[in-house]
């Protein structure tokens, strides 16, 4: 999972490195505490060694001091301080009382501190050095120790350790902390290009468009590139597939001319079956012709006027075909915007229409209405109608409920696949009067929903 | 009734010509954006039958072109695409109607039909005038209901000057509107069909104005 997330794989080097500084941080202040200890034990002891050397009697031959050291634990048995003078010359020695019986082993080839073992099992610091003094004529030579139990030095650097820990601690978690607020601000940039890709997902912005942090402009770009490709294909296949279809077709109006001169020649049946099949294979090639002309995308981002879409194709329809002869009549509420594509809605509208001028006997009605957040048309025609049980059936792709007049049945099926694409629905009745009623349901666009009449 | 057919797929062109001829169209034809522009804006049709996808110049501005130069006679657009965006745009761009390939030839010339008795303020494709009938669709002309016996030509004329109504019309407009480019005209030739006209539906049918050309006479 890190290695998927750059948040959670910079996290993780984060708390690599300050726990690994923490550490080391650590380790060197308790070295450097010991070191200072070291150096004050170091001092206090040269100290006591200077005055031992001022105090030794070499007049006898067991070495003594000629007055006592003056702090007490010196005198007070396993009191913590001791000291010991031994005559290299005769390996006599003289002792602090608080050695009590206990003789230091010194190490006479040591000049710095060294570690000895104490009275009653106790852990002694020590500093030994050879004095050589003169008395007259004679130079006796003493080994001089001076020394100190190590425990207190012991338990002081034990309780640094502690303390440094409680210190260490919350520092290492609050380093942790303003470090996870840096990753999070400094991705927060990433989060703008998330936004800006989702947002062409969607389809409401054809490109990433936005303000981007300028290490991430060459990314943007790469994307946007990759974009204009893509949108580059799209429309040349869409531009193929209706060279393909307007090739395709003018063969076939030409075969349909074929079928005439047949027809002539008294080859009637002939004649028919050539131009069934031309209709047919020019209806589909129409039917996926318009499919792959519908806007694909999946979020709200059209607007297209309803009333404009009914209006200019009623201008069609009342002057070609049997349009022509019909009584057309639209009761449009006050105008709204649908969330469709304007190519896709005239589209919509007019293959409903053209489906209604095509069975209507006299009339069309064409009412319209809106919701708070859909706008309704509603096509209603006074032909034959549809047996209520097939109602279910129109809008399936290629079904013809009725034989006799031209047409593959795509007509209302191209209005089903527009619906579904823009999230709209369509409904079948029976008129009153015995003919059909199409109802459409489309979304409206983004801010026209919230106009609410 | 004079047709451009303009149309670059030559099959389609002799298909349409073929049935225009049988239904009593004078048709020409042109292939190129250029020529099917220069004939329709210098030259005199009763209907024209635009393809959109023409080389050279396309079908819409073509009949933009003619719109703005203030040629109006019906254009019905002949295409492949029928996407109903681009009816629309047929439509307002000033096409009177506008047909999908293939097509039943049948419906063309109805259709056309229908423009051209539009165009003259003319509702049904049976028209009176006088005792007589003239049936667009059955190409007849009948004297209280007997049918004439009339010539293509003849039966040309009488619909030509039927449909131009209060109209005269030239030796010259007669001649371009009943017979084909390439016809060798005779000088005598309008005045011959004209005076065919009268021998058989009566002598006032068509009135000579002198010095311009023929109209429908009086009280027809």
């Amino acid at each position: 999972m890190i290695a998927h997330s750059l948040r959670l794989r910079m996290m993780g080097l984060a708390v690599f490195w300050v726990v690994l500084s923490l550490i080391a941080a650590g380790v060197a202040l308790q070295y450097l505490f010991s070191i200072n200890l070291e150096r004050t034990t170091r001092v206090e002891l040269e100290a006591a060694l200077a005055r031992l050397a001022a105090i030794i009697v070499t007049d006898t031959s067991a070495p003594s001091l000629s007055s006592p050291l003056p702090d007490p634990r010196y005198a007070t048995p396993f009191g913590g301080r001791y000291w010991q003078v031994q005559a290299v010359d005769n390996d006599l020695v003289a002792r602090s009382r608080s050695l009590w019986d206990f003789i230091i082993d010194p190490l006479e080839t040591t000049e710095g501190l060294h570690h000895s073992d104490g009275p009653e099992g106790r852990h002694l610091i020590a500093l030994t050095r050879r004095l050589a003094i003169e008395n007259g004529s004679v130079t006796r030579e003493y080994l001089v120790t001076a020394a100190q139990d190590h425990g207190p030095t012991h338990d002081a650097a034990q309780q640094f350790s502690v303390d440094l820990m409680q210190v260490l601690a919350p520092l290492g978690a609050l380093i942790l902390l303003l470090a996870w607020m840096q990753i999070k601000l400094g991705l927060a940039p990433v989060r703008t290009v998330e936004n800006a890709i989702e947002a062409v997902r969607q389809g409401s912005k054809p490109r990433l468009e936005g303000v981007f942090p300028s290490e991430l402009h060459s990314l943007v770009q790469e994307v946007n590139d990759l974009l204009d490709a893509r949108d580059a294909m799209t429309e040349g296949a869409k531009a193929r597939a209706a060279d393909l279809a307007h090739g395709l077709k003018t063969p076939l109006a030409a075969v349909h001319g074929i079928a005439e001169k047949l027809r002539e020649s008294g080859q009637g049946a002939e004649a028919d079956m050539l131009q069934d099949l031309s209709f047919e294979m020019s209806e589909r090639i129409d039917y996926q012709l318009r499919l792959a002309s519908l806007r694909v995308r999946t979020a709200h981002a059209s607007r297209a006027s309803l009333n404009t879409a009914v209006l200019r194709t009623l201008t069609v329809l009342k002057r070609t075909g049997r349009g022509e002869l019909l009584n057309w009549s639209a009761e449009l509420a006050d105008d709204c915007q649908v969330d469709i594509d304007r190519q896709d809605l005239m589209e919509l509208v007019g293959v409903t229409l053209e489906n209604a001028a095509k069975w209507a006997r006299t009339r069309v009605v064409i009412r319209s209405w809106r919701t708070e957040k859909h706008a309704f048309l509603e096509i209603c025609d006074d032909g034959p109608g549809v047996p209520p049980e097939q109602l279910s059936t129109l809008g399936i792709r290629g079904r013809r409920l009725d034989q006799s007049l031209p047409g593959s049945g795509l007509g209302l099926a191209i209005a089903y696949e527009i619906l579904q694409i823009n999230h709209g629905s369509i409904y079948f009745d029976i008129a009153p009067q015995g003919g059909l009623i199409v109802k459409m349901q489309v979304p409206l666009a983004r801010g026209d929903s919230q106009e609410v009449s | 009734m004079r047709v451009l057919i303009a149309e670059d797929d030559d099959r389609i062109a002799e298909t349409l010509t073929s049935a225009l001829v049988k239904a009593g169209f004078l048709v020409e034809r042109e292939r190129d954006g250029e020529s099917i522009w220069y004939r329709g804006d210098t030259e005199s049709f009763d209907v024209v039958v635009l393809d959109l996808g023409l080389p050279q110049m396309d079908g819409l501005t073509i009949l933009k072109r003619w719109r703005a130069a203030d040629r109006m006679m019906p254009v019905l657009i002949l295409t492949a695409r029928g996407q109903w965006e681009e009816r629309v745009d047929g439509i307002e761009a000033g096409a009177d109607d506008y047909v999908v390939k293939p097509f039943h030839m049948q419906e063309i010339v109805a259709r056309l039909r229908a423009l051209v008795r539009r165009a003259n303020g003319l509702s049904s494709s049976r028209i009176l005038f006088g005792k007589y009938m003239l049936d667009l669709r059955t190409m007849e002309v009948t004297a209280d209901g007997m049918p004439m016996d009339l010539t293509p030509q003849e039966f040309k004329l009488v619909s030509l000057l039927v449909h131009r109504r209060g109209q005269v019309l030239s030796q010259l407009e007669i001649t371009e509107h009943i017979y084909n480019q390439d016809y060798e005209r005779d000088s005598n030739a309008v005045e011959v069909l004209v005076a065919r006209v009268r021998k058989r539906l009566g002598q006032d049918v068509v009135r000579t104005k002198r010095g311009f050309g023929y109209t429908l006479g009086d009280g027809y």
